[in-house]
C-alpha cells in the first residue's frame, strides 16, 4: 500500500516535471564563478534575476547555467564572503560569462564566515545537509592541535562520536560503515590514523566540506546513513602561495600555484607527525638493557639489549588543474596516507660456567605495522552546451594493511658430554616471519551530468561502474630450524572481484513560487561470484515556503549499501575489514523519513529542526561470543543479520557570519537494534544465530541526549577565541552483573571439581543496559593573529577537555583495595584517556 | 636549537605522558541474589537438584553457596509427587602447601527425588528457601531418537612404544522426525579397563621386570569429532557439539568421526568398548549448552561479543532440563 502510493505521487511528480521541460522557450546565461584572487571556483553561488524572482546556483565546479526569457535583467551575483556583484545583462541570445567575485575586504579582516553556501537554508529542498567552513573548521580548538574535519562533524546534530578521542562519526544511529565519505568524488575505505583518534584529511588541502545525513539525492549511494562530501582546493591560478603549521604532533606544508597563469594551477600539501623522531632516542635509551657480571670463580654473565620502536602517519594531497578551453577542464588529484610503526629488538645473551662451558645466544625480533588509503581520481569537465555541464571521473582507491613479525636466534651451547668424556658444542640457528595483509583496490569510472533548462529545474542524471578487489585476510608463516622441520605456510581467503554498478535521474524543480522538489531514482546492482543484487531506490525531498523566511521540508529516502565492514572493537583499527555480500550475507538495505522546519532571521541566524524516523534491514553483528580474529574461517560463519532502528528529533542552530558565528545542535534520538535470528530467507541451508534472545536491545551508540555548541568570536584583527562544548548521554555497554553456578553437559556428578570456587556463569542481564556515565568536554581555543612581511601568522594556543572530565572510555572489571580495611576488593574500572591537555601550534601563510 | 629541542621533547612527554589513561571506580547497582537451580534429569532416573545463590559479581568472597535447607517440590503435570530431601555429599579440595598436598573436604548439597523421571510428562519444580524470591521451571524429556545406522566393522588396532591406539571411522546417521524442533548431541566414547601397579614396581627400558597389581581403572576417553568448518578452526563452532535440526529438519545428518589414534590402553588392558551415545536435548537444554560453552570458549578474549546463557528458571536463574540418551555399544576386538 505504502509503495503503491509513493509510486503514485513519484509519476505525478516526474510527469508534471517533463511537461515543465518541455514547455520552455529561454535564451541561456552560463559560466563559472571564481574568486578573483586565487581563481578558486566558488560552489553554491547564486545567480539571482529579481525582475523573475527567479535564479539558480553554482555546482560542485563553479559552472552555472541560467535560462529565462529574453530581455533586460540586473543579474546578481553573490556568494557569502565575497563582495555581490550586480550586473545589467540583455539577454537577446546565449550568453556565456564568467564572473569574478571579490572577497569582501571589511569582512575578512574582522569577521568569520562560518559556511560559504550562499543559498538560504529555508530555500533548499534538500533536507539533513549540513555545509561546515572550512574557516571555521580551521578556528576551533583541537585535540593536541590538530584539526580535525570528523571531529568537526562530530559536533553537529545527528552526529554522534564513538569512544572518547575517535574521530568515527555514527550518524542517525547507523554505523560507522554506513558512511560515504568522498574525496573529491572517491571514496576512502579507512579515514582514520592512529587507531582512529585523528582522520587522514589535512584541512589545509581542503575547500569544502559538506554532510549529507538524510534526504539523499538520488546522485548519491553506496552506503545507508550518510554521505560527507569532501572537495580538495583546486590550486591557486593566479600566483604561488603556502600555507603550513608546526603543532605538537605534526607539521604541515601546502604550496599552492599557478603552472600557467589562468589556465594551469597546481596544489601540493603534506603532513607527518615526528613523535617518533623525537621518542625514538628516549626509548632506546630507556629499553636499552646492559647487565654483566664476573663470579669469582670464573663464571660469567653478560646480556644486552637494544629496543627501537616508533610510530608515525604522514598525507599527501595532491592535484593539479588545466583549463583546455572554455568548455573543457582535466583534474588530477591524489591524495596518499600511511600509518606505519613497529619495534626492533636485537639481543645478545653469554654466559659462561668456567671451564670453557657455557653457551651464548643472540637474536633479533621485528614487528611492524602499516595501513593506508591511495586515491587518485581524474576529472574531465565538459560543456557540451550552455545547459548541459558533463563531469566524467576515473577513480582510484586503495587500502592496505600489513603486519609482520620476523625473528632470528643463534643459540650455541658448549657443554661436557658424559659418554664421549668431551666437550661438545651445539648450535642451533632458527628464524622465522609472520605475516598478515589485507587489501581492498577500487578502480571505476563516473559519468555525471547536469543539465539546466531553464530556472525552475536542475536536471542531474549519470552512472558509474566500480570494479572492486577484495583481498580479505592472507596469512602466511614460515619458521626455519637448522635442527628441525622447517614450516612454509600460507593461508589466504581468496581475493574476491565483484562489480557495482548504478545509474540516477533527479530534478530539482520548483512547483509555483512555494513549492520545491527533488525527485530521482537510483538504481544500482552488484555483482560478485555467481550471486547479484539489484536494488531500486526512490528519493523524494520537498520544501514548502510558510513565508519567506520560513519553509516546511520533508523527505523521503530508500538507500542500499553492498559493502559489509567486520569490526566489532569499537575502535577504528586497521584491521577492520570491508567485505562484500555474498550469497548468504546479503546487502544492508534502509529507508528514511524527516520532516522539518527552516527558518532564516536577522540574515545571519539560521534555524532547523528535523524529526527522523530511520529503518534498517539485514545489518551484520559479530555472532555472541565470536571475536574478529579472522584466520582461515569465512566471516560468514561469524556473523548473524537483523534489524535496526533510530528515530530522533535535531535541533541546529547557526550564525554563519559576523565577529561572533559558530552553532548549537541539540539531538534527542533512540536507537535500538534487533537480531532475532532464524532461517536464511532464501537458502534453506543456513540459519542465523540470534543475539540478546532476539530480543530488541539500544545500540552501543544511541544518546538520548547530544549537545554541542561550537562558537568562534573575532574580537579584532588579532585576536579570536574558540570554544566547544559537548554534552552526549555515555555509551550502552554489557557489564556482567551475577554469577552462579552452572551445570555442564555431562549432568552434576562431573561437576564435582568446580563445586568450591569454579564454573561459573556470568550473567548479563540484558544486551547493553549499562549506561557509561555522561560524555562532556569544554575546549578552548586562542587565535593570536600576526602579519609579518613574508605574509600571515596565526598562534594557535589551547586547552582540550578544559576542565579535566575523566570521560569513559571503557570499563573494565578489576581488584582495587579496600582504603578502611586494606584488604582488596572487586570492583569495575573506567578507564579515561584524555584529561586537560593543552595545545600549541603556529600557523603561517604567504 | 638545542633548547627549542628539549623544550618541545619535555613538552611532549608531559602532554602525552599525562594524556594516556586515568582510571576510575565506576558506581554501579548490586545486583540482588537469586536462586539457582540445576537439575538435567534423564529417563528411567532419579531427579538430582542442586540448589545454590547467585552473586553479584564483585562479591569478593568467590565461593559458591550451596543451599542444605531449601523446600524443593516436583510436580508432574502439575500434580505435586514429593518434597525432595537433601544428601550430603563431600568434594575435595586440594590445598598445596610447603609440607604437600593436603586434602579438604568441602559439603555440599543434593536434592534427590524417590520419582523416576518418565518421557513424555511435564515435570514442574518449585524451589523456596529463606527469604529469596521462590523459583520455579517446568520441562520434559524429549524422545529419543535412535541412530540408523550404527555399524562398527572397519578398524584396526596398533601398537606403539607398548600402547594400544585405535584407528579407524565412525559414523552416526540420524533419521530427523520432520515438522518438530529436535536437537542432538552426538557422542563416542571408548572405554577400557587397564591394570594398575602399586608403586613398588621397576622398569628396565619399556619393559615391567615386577610389581603388584593394585586395582583395574575403569577408564573412558572421548573422541571429538573433526571441525566441519575448517581444518584450522578456531572459533567455537566445533566446541559444544551440540546441534539443531533448523537445517535438516526431516531429512537424513551424519555425524563423522576419524580417529587415527584413539589410545585404548596398555598391553594388559581389555573389555575394551566403544560406545556410541546420541542424546536427544530438550530445546531449554540445547539453548542452555550451546550459549553456556560459547561464554567459556570466548572468555579472557576482550574483542570478543558477550554471550548471554539461556536460562529458563522463572525468578531465579540456572537450567531444568530434560534428555534422553539412546546407547550402543561395540567390542573392540583384534
Amino acid at each position: 500500500m505504502k509503495n503503491k502510493l509513493f509510486k503514485t505521487i513519484f509519476c505525478s511528480v516526474f510527469f508534471l516535471m517533463i511537461g515543465q521541460v518541455l514547455t520552455a522557450q529561454k535564451y541561456t546565461l552560463s559560466g563559472y564563478l571564481d574568486d578573483s584572487v586565487n581563481g578558486e571556483k566558488l560552489i553554491g553561488a547564486t545567480i539571482y534575476v529579481p525582475q523573475l524572482e527567479q535564479g539558480t546556483i553554482t555546482n560542485t565546479y563553479g559552472f552555472y547555467s541560467l535560462s529565462v526569457p529574453s530581455g533586460k535583467y540586473n543579474i546578481q551575483f553573490s556568494y557569502i564572503g565575497y563582495e555581490a556583484q550586480t550586473l545589467e545583462i540583455d539577454l537577446s541570445k546565449d550568453i556565456e560569462l564568467d564572473v569574478h567575485m571579490n572577497p569582501s575586504l571589511t569582512l575578512q579582516e574582522v569577521e568569520v564566515v562560518a559556511t560559504q553556501s550562499e543559498e538560504k537554508i529555508e530555500e533548499k529542498s534538500q533536507m539533513s545537509t549540513i555545509d561546515v567552513g572550512i574557516s571555521q573548521i580551521k578556528s576551533l580548538p583541537a585535540l593536541l592541535g590538530e584539526v580535525d574535519i570528523l571531529k568537526t562533524i562530530q559536533l553537529l546534530p545527528g552526529v554522534q562520536s564513538g569512544t572518547e578521542g575517535s574521530s568515527g562519526i555514527y550518524v542517525r544511529g547507523g554505523g560507522p560503515d554506513q558512511n560515504l565519505i568522498l574525496l573529491d568524488g572517491v571514496p576512502i575505505y579507512n579515514v582514520s590514523h592512529l587507531f582512529g583518534f585523528f582522520s587522514v584529511f589535512n584541512a589545509d588541502a581542503i575547500r569544502k566540506v559538506e554532510l549529507v545525513k538524510g534526504g539523499f539525492p538520488a546522485r548519491y549511494g553506496g552506503q545507508l546513513s550518510s554521505v560527507l562530501n569532501i572537495n580538495m582546493k583546486e590550486g591557486n591560478s593566479k600566483e604561488l602561495h603556502g600555507e603550513g603549521s608546526i603543532g605538537l604532533i605534526s607539521s604541515k606544508l601546502t604550496i599552492e600555484g599557478p603552472i600557467i597563469k589562468d589556465k594551469t594551477s597546481f596544489i601540493i600539501s603534506g603532513r607527518r607527525t615526528y613523535a617518533d623522531l623525537l621518542f625514538k632516542p628516549l626509548i632506546k635509551r630507556a629499553s636499552k638493557i646492559d647487565d654483566s657480571n664476573t663470579n669469582p670463580d670464573g663464571s660469567s654473565y653478560s646480556y644486552k639489549e637494544n629496543t627501537n620502536a616508533g610510530y608515525f602517519f604522514y598525507d599527501l594531497n595532491a592535484k593539479v588543474n588545466h583549463k583546455f578551453s572554455d568548455k573543457d577542464r582535466l583534474y588530477l588529484s591524489y591524495y596518499g596516507g600511511r600509518d606505519k610503526g613497529g619495534a626492533e629488538t636485537d639481543y645478545d645473551n653469554e654466559q659462561s660456567y668456567g671451564d670453557g662451558l657455557g653457551f651464548e645466544d643472540s637474536g633479533s625480533t621485528n614487528f611492524g605495522l602499516a595501513w593506508g588509503n591511495q586515491i587518485m581520481s581524474l576529472r574531465w569537465n565538459h560543456q557540451f552546451s550552455k545547459k548541459l555541464f558533463a563531469n566524467t571521473t576515473a577513480i582510484y582507491s586503495y587500502y592496505d594493511f600489513t603486519a609482520s613479525n620476523d625473528y632470528e636466534d643463534n643459540y650455541k651451547d658448549t657443554y661436557y658430554d658424559f659418554e664421549s668424556m668431551e666437550i661438545k658444542t651445539n648450535e642451533n640457528k632458527f628464524s622465522g616471519e609472520f605475516d598478515y595483509s589485507s587489501k581492498i583496490r577500487d578502480i571505476g569510472l563516473k559519468f555525471d551530468l547536469d543539465y539546466v533548462p531553464n530556472p525552475n529545474h536542475y536536471i542531474k542524471f549519470g552512472a558509474s561502474a566500480v570494479k572492486h578487489k577484495f583481498t580479505p585476510g592472507v596469512f602466511a608463516y614460515k619458521e626455519e630450524d637448522s635442527q628441525f622441520t622447517s614450516i612454509d605456510t600460507t593461508l589466504t581467503t581468496e581475493p574476491v572481484n565483484a562489480g557495482e554498478y548504478y545509474v540516477y535521474g533527479e530534478d530539482d524543480f520548483n512547483i509555483g513560487s512555494r513549492i520545491k522538489v527533488n525527485a530521482g531514482l537510483h538504481a544500482s546492482a552488484f555483482f560478485v561470484k555467481d550471486t547479484s543484487y539489484f536494488s531500486l531506490q526512490p528519493r523524494l525531498s520537498m520544501r514548502y515556503m510558510v513565508n519567506p523566511h520560513w519553509s516546511v521540508k520533508g523527505s523521503y529516502a530508500m538507500m542500499t549499501q553492498y559493502l559489509h565492514l567486520l569490526s566489532n572493537s569499537g575502535l577504528s583499527l586497521p584491521t577492520d575489514l570491508w567485505v562484500p555480500p555474498t550469497d548468504i550475507i546479503g546487502p544492508q538495505r534502509s529507508w528514511q523519513v524527516a520532516l522539518g522546519l527552516a527558518h532564516t532571521f536577522k540574515e545571519q541566524y539560521e534555524v532547523s529542526v528535523e524529526a527522523y524516523y530511520k529503518e534498517m534491514k539485514d545489518l551484520i553483528s559479530y555472532k555472541e561470543g565470536a571475536s574478529f580474529i579472522l584466520i582461515g574461517e569465512s566471516w560468514e560463519n561469524k556473523v548473524t543479520v537483523g534489524d535496526g532502528d533510530s528515530k530522533g528529533i535535531e535541533l541546529f542552530v547557526q550564525k554563519k557570519k559576523g565577529k561572533t558565528s559558530g552553532w548549537l545542535g541539540y539531538t534527542l534520538s533512540w536507537t535500538n537494534r534487533v537480531f532475532p535470528g532464524g532461517p536464511h530467507p532464501t537458502n534453506p541451508e543456513i540459519f542465523f544465530d540470534p543475539i540478546n534472545f532476539g530480543e530488541t536491545y539500544a545500540y552501543k551508540y544511541d544518546r538520548r541526549h547530544d549537545f554541542s555548541i561550537a562558537v568562534n568570536h573575532r574580537f579584532n584583527e588579532k585576536l579570536e577565541l574558540g570554544v566547544v562544548w559537548v554534552y552526549g548521554t555515555g555509551n550502552s555497554v554489557t557489564l556482567p552483573a551475577s554469577e552462579y553456578v552452572g551445570v555442564d553437559e555431562y549432568g552434576l556428578d562431573n561437576d564435582y571439581y568446580y563445586y568450591e570456587y569454579g564454573d561459573q556463569v556470568i550473567d548479563y542481564g540484558n544486551k547493553n543496559a549499562y549506561r557509561m556515565r555522561a560524555y562532556h568536554r569544554l575546549d578552548i581555543g586562542l587565535n593570536i593573529y600576526t602579519k609579518p612581511k613574508w605574509g600571515e601568522g596565526r598562534w594557535s594556543i589551547g586547552t582540550y577537555n578544559t576542565y579535566s572530565r575523566k570521560n569513559p572510555f571503557f570499563i573494565y572489571k578489576d581488584s582495587a583495595r579496600d582504603n578502611d580495611t586494606g584488604e582488596f576488593k572487586t570492583v569495575f574500572k573506567q578507564v579515561s584517556l584524555f584529561p586537560i591537555i593543552p595545545s600549541v601550534a603556529y600557523y603561517f601563510k604567504f | 636549537m638545542k633548547l627549542y629541542f628539549n623544550i618541545c621533547v619535555l613538552a611532549l612527554l608531559v602532554f602525552l605522558g599525562i594524556g594516556c589513561e586515568s582510571i576510575v571506580e565506576i558506581d554501579r547497582e548490586v545486583t540482588e541474589a537469586k536462586i539457582t537451580v540445576n537439575c538435567i534429569f534423564e529417563s528411567d532416573s532419579i531427579f538430582s537438584v542442586i540448589v545454590a545463590r547467585s552473586r553479584d559479581v564483585i562479591e569478593n568472597d568467590g565461593k559458591n553457596f550451596y543451599y542444605s535447607n531449601a523446600e524443593v517440590k516436583l510436580f508432574k503435570d502439575n500434580d505435586f509427587l514429593e518434597t525432595l530431601p537433601v544428601v550430603t555429599r563431600y568434594d575435595t579440595i586440594y590445598e598445596w602447601n610447603e609440607l604437600g598436598e593436603s586434602i579438604t573436604p568441602v559439603e555440599y548439597y543434593i536434592y534427590n527425588s524417590s520419582t523416576v523421571a518418565e518421557i513424555g510428562v511435564d515435570y514442574k519444580i518449585e524451589v523456596s528457601v529463606d527469604d529469596l524470591p521462590s523459583v520455579s521451571a517446568t520441562a520434559r524429556i524429549p524422545e529419543p531418537v535412535v541412530p540408523l545406522e550404527s555399524a562398527f566393522d572397519s578398524y584396526t588396532v596398533e601398537e606403539l612404544y607398548d600402547q594400544l591406539y585405535l584407528k579407524g571411522e565412525y559414523s552416526i546417521v540420524v533419521q530427523d522426525p520432520a515438522g518438530e524442533a529436535n536437537f542432538y548431541q552426538p557422542k563416542l566414547f571408548v572405554y577400557f579397563s587397564d591394570s594398575i601397579f602399586e608403586n613398588n614396581y621397576d622398569f628396565e627400558l619399556d619393559t615391567l621386570i615386577w610389581g603388584d597389581l593394585l586395582y583395574i581403572n575403569e577408564g573412558y576417553t572421548e573422541v571429538y569429532r573433526e571441525s566441519e568448518t575448517s581444518d584450522f578452526d578456531l572459533g567455537f563452532e566445533s566446541y559444544s557439539d551440540v546441534y539443531n535440526d533448523n537445517l535438516f529438519d526431516g531429512n537424513q545428518k551424519t555425524f563423522n568421526y576419524n580417529f587415527n589414534t584413539q589410545y585404548i590402553g596398555g598391553p594388559n588392558s581389555f573389555n575394551r568398548r566403544l560406545v556410541v551415545e546420541l542424546t536427544s536435548l530438550s530445546e531449554e537444554y540445547y539453548n542452555y549448552v550451546d550459549s553456556r560453552s560459547r561464554q567459556q570458549w570466548s572468555e579472557g578474549d576482550p574483542f570478543s561479543e558477550p554471550v548471554f546463557v539461556y536460562n529458563n528458571i522463572e525468578n531465579g536463574y540456572g537450567i531444568f532440563a530434560g534428555k534422553s540418551i539412546s546407547r550402543q555399544e561395540y567390542l573392540i576386538e583384534f
